[in-house]
């Protein structure tokens, strides 16, 4: 999994390093830009997030009765409230953050995992042939 | 009307989640039960499952929240 994130990560930075320059170049889709740009970040925090509910959840599965730590849910309330966050930033402040860029930049990066994740299990299933 | 769109994207939304994220762990707890050593593929599978699963609602709350707000 920490191999899947990092390469998605990877991805991620390389899909915010156009929209900063679209930033910084092109005035007139700057609130696009920042939209894409806090969305990706917000995207990311929530995929960091969501890997450590992950591993805390599943770890309590396999400890024994008595040292069982008890987790209750994968932290759902949290991702939507970052999400939640940006757009109500989007909403009060129209002309710096693009609401519908900020939106779609937070739904980028699950979709980046799935593509890291099926490269991933192609290239593992190929090494294996020879 | 706009009370009535934000309920629904948010319920729909919540249904639809609840169902996929309550499938996708109930499966990998039990999975990861039986065959210890398999921890770590299960663990990559769920969380993709469930970074998928979330987008939706995620999106639906926010919707539901901008109709609530901006009528």
């Amino acid at each position: 999994m920490d191999k899947m994130m990092k390469s998605a990560t990877r991805w991620m930075l390389c899909l915010l390093v156009p929209t900063l320059i679209a930033y910084a170049a092109l005035p007139q889709w700057r609130s696009v830009a920042l939209g894409l740009a806090l969305g990706l970040l917000a995207s990311a925090m929530n995929a960091f997030l969501l890997q450590r509910r992950v591993v805390m959840s599943t770890e309590s599965a396999v400890q024994q009765e008595g040292t069982r730590t008890r987790r209750k849910g994968l932290g759902f309330g949290n991702r939507i409230a970052t999400v939640l966050l940006l757009a109500m930033f989007g909403y009060r402040y129209p002309d710096i953050i693009n609401l519908p860029a900020a939106l779609v930049g937070s739904m980028v990066m699950p979709f980046l995992i799935l593509v890291a994740a099926f490269i991933h299990t192609v290239k593992e299933n190929n090494s294996g042939k020879g | 009307m706009s009370v009535l769109a934000a309920a629904i994207a948010v319920g729909l939304g919540a249904i639809g989640a609840g169902i996929g994220n309550g499938m996708i762990v109930s499966k990998t707890v039990e999975g990861i039960a039986r065959q210890p050593e398999q921890k770590a593929a299960l663990q990559t599978t769920m969380f993709i499952g469930a970074g998928i699963v979330e987008v939706v609602p995620i999106v639906g709350v926010v919707i539901g929240f901008l109709a609530f707000f901006s009528a």
